[in-house]
């Protein structure tokens, strides 16, 4: 169980990571080379700023998948704090399970939708692409949401330790390369 | 009575410890779900459609270029920089901690990436010039909330965002705030120096001030070009040869750019860094901004159904008929905003509460613009008060020193942030002055 977890976790990350960098990068050269056309150049390509808006969007949704392994979601820990240790990994459970179901209820009305939009065969007037294939980012992004707060389960009722309290984890994150 | 479920799950699931973006999403689907039933399909769309916005991609690119500037070696140059330049006066390096802040907030938007870029460099060096630990991470965790006041600002970009406001106009509105907030810290660092009897350096030689400027020179070019490209220059008519005048590209491309150029000084000019460093520092970066973004496609889906409900309407209504005078409302939301600061952070803040406020102070004539520097110094008050206050816990991870005593060294400081506050409520002239010469 502990494997296929850590495994999961590996195949996740890689995943995130590869299509972060990609949207990104992708979005950076785009929006670049957009600016550089228009005032340079004084033309432009027609469909550069929607999928400029795409590719950030779908890039930064992975990112928070990411976020939650690395636990960067912020909350309030007032209240939290003042419990005994045994509550906390209880209030713990709690919030996944909230944060679980959340992100699963997401995952599937962005399916439902794209199932309406193949339905009615909309496009985007820019693109000229189908418009189910960009609105496919949200059962993607939220199911990668749902797998993160799965792994957080399984660890939290293991009693495994959870990564570090959100404020601490954006300090270092800010901290970083 | 599906008012009072909406704001009761919400605080309960905030009191549990529930992250704030699942907090606002499940109070408003669950809210949904029991009186006002959205269709799936429509949840499904909201998600992303909340995202999906060619503004509020400004907030990714700026977030970028902040870090690319600190990996690419941009930041120690324009602390050496300010250093050159006033670090020879009495508390000069403190002086130079809080100027260093103003130069690298105008490239980014964030606070704590402030303090973190800004910290990293300057506390060493101020402790070891003789300043206490208190002194120092003081001066960085209050002069790192300069940040978000001094253009772009993330928070600003959010409010328009979400009022329709001109960021443009946001941005501009924040400079003299943001002049004025930063020489209010340059003062108090002269003070607070003075009374710890530190010696000032000595004075750097005209060479060594034009090596600084010659050096920061490419780091100074990226807050020149952004604030050129939003803004323009002034237009002219001379020897036949007319401009218009006006901005040249838009806040997001300007944040697009302003990352690009931060990845060429840093590797071409400086060559601190390698595009694969670049990389690393994009994939460093982004869950930070994954995780604003997953707040505010929450954030808007609990405003929609707070709109839904009426609740933005109810409190405009009600501000009218008890004859509220525009500056006792700045009041209450200044007392409200600094409660709230006690629980939430900036961003969650402004997406959870602007959307009920900005009805009302609009209804009462307050200018959006001036509004918004009012919610912005705020929400720069809390930072750096526990328990959320970012700074403290990007200070304590600098120092070494625990948030509670972080917060003790900022007490100081935090008197100029509270008169700053007070006269951009006050003076709204502050905040509208230069929007105003500048749009007509």
């Amino acid at each position: 169980m502990k494997e296929a977890l850590a495994a999961l976790d590996r195949l996740l990350s890689w995943l995130e990571s590869v299509l972060i960098v990609v949207f990104t990068m992708s979005a950076l050269v785009l929006g670049v080379t957009q600016v550089i056309l228009r005032y340079g150049f004084n033309m432009g390509i027609t469909w550069a700023e929607t999928v400029f808006v795409m590719l950030t969007a779908a890039g930064m949704m992975i990112a928070g998948s990411r976020a939650v392994r690395n636990d960067n979601h912020v909350r309030v820990e007032i209240v939290y704090d003042l419990f005994p240790a045994a509550w906390r990994r209880g209030l713990d459970v709690t919030g996944i399970l909230i944060s679980l179901a959340l992100c699963a209820y997401y995952a599937v009305c962005g399916w439902f939708y794209v199932v309406f939009l193949r339905m009615i065969e909309a496009t985007n007037p820019a693109t000229g692409l189908s418009d189910w294939i960009f609105y496919l980012l949200v059962p993607i992004t939220f199911g990668m949401f749902s797998l993160r707060y799965v792994i957080r389960l399984v660890l939290a009722l293991s009693g495994a330790p959870l990564p570090a309290p959100h404020h601490q984890a954006v300090a270092e994150a800010e901290l970083q390369p | 009575m599906s008012a009072a479920v909406l704001v009761i799950s919400f605080f309960g699931f905030l009191i549990i410890g529930v992250p704030v973006a699942v907090s606002l999403g499940a109070a408003a689907v669950g809210t949904a779900l029991i009186f006002n039933p959205i269709p799936p399909e429509i949840i499904g769309q909201k998600v992303l459609d909340n995202v999906d916005h060619f503004t509020l991609m400004a907030v990714p690119f700026f977030f970028f270029a902040a870090s690319l500037m600190e990996t690419g070696g941009l930041v120690r140059r324009l602390v050496n920089l300010a250093n050159a330049f006033v670090g020879h006066w009495t508390g000069g390096l403190g002086m130079t901690a809080v100027l260093s802040c103003m130069l690298f907030a105008a490239i980014s938007g964030s606070s704590p990436a402030t303090v973190a870029a800004v910290g990293k460099v300057m506390y060493p060096s101020l402790v070891k010039e003789g300043y206490s630990p208190r002194y120092a991470i003081g001066a960085l965790a209050t002069s790192g909330s300069l940040g978000i006041l001094i253009p772009p600002s993330i928070p600003m970009i959010l409010y328009g965002f979400v009022t329709e406001t001109s960021i443009s106009r946001l941005f501009i509105a924040g400079v003299v705030p943001g002049l004025v907030y930063g020489f209010g810290l340059m003062a108090m660092a002269r003070f607070l120096a003075g009374r710890q009897k530190i010696a000032p350096r000595p004075r750097s030689t005209w060479a060594e001030k034009s090596q600084a400027l010659a050096s920061a020179g490419p780091a100074l070019l990226l807050p020149l070009f952004i604030f050129v490209g939003i803004y323009g220059f002034p237009g002219f008519d001379l020897f036949g040869v007319s401009y218009e005048g006006g901005g040249i590209f838009t806040p997001t491309e300007a944040a697009v750019m302003g990352a690009a150029l931060a990845m060429v000084i840093g590797i071409l000019i400086y060559r601190e860094m390698t595009p694969v460093s670049a990389i690393k520092t994009i994939l460093a970066t982004a869950p930070t901004v994954g995780m604003v973004f997953f707040i505010t496609t929450c954030a808007l889906l609990f405003a929609f159904v707070v709109t839904q409900i009426g609740i933005p309407q109810l409190v405009a209504r009600t501000l009218v008929e008890w004859n509220m005078q525009p500056w006792m409302f700045l009041l209450l939301v200044n007392i409200l905003l600094i409660i709230v600061g006690f629980f939430l952070e900036g961003t969650p803040t402004i997406l959870m509460l602007i959307p009920i406020l900005f009805p009302a102070a609009k209804q009462l004539g307050i200018d959006p613009v001036h509004f918004c520097i009012v919610v912005v110094v705020n929400i720069e008050l809390g930072l750096i008060h526990p328990p959320v206050g970012f700074n403290l816990f990007v200070g304590s991870s600098i120092s070494g020193l625990p948030v509670w005593e972080v917060f003790k060294a900022v007490l100081p400081w935090m008197c100029v942030t509270i008169a700053t506050l007070l006269l951009v409520t006050y003076v709204p002239a502050l905040s509208l002055w230069l929007p105003n010469l500048l749009f007509n």
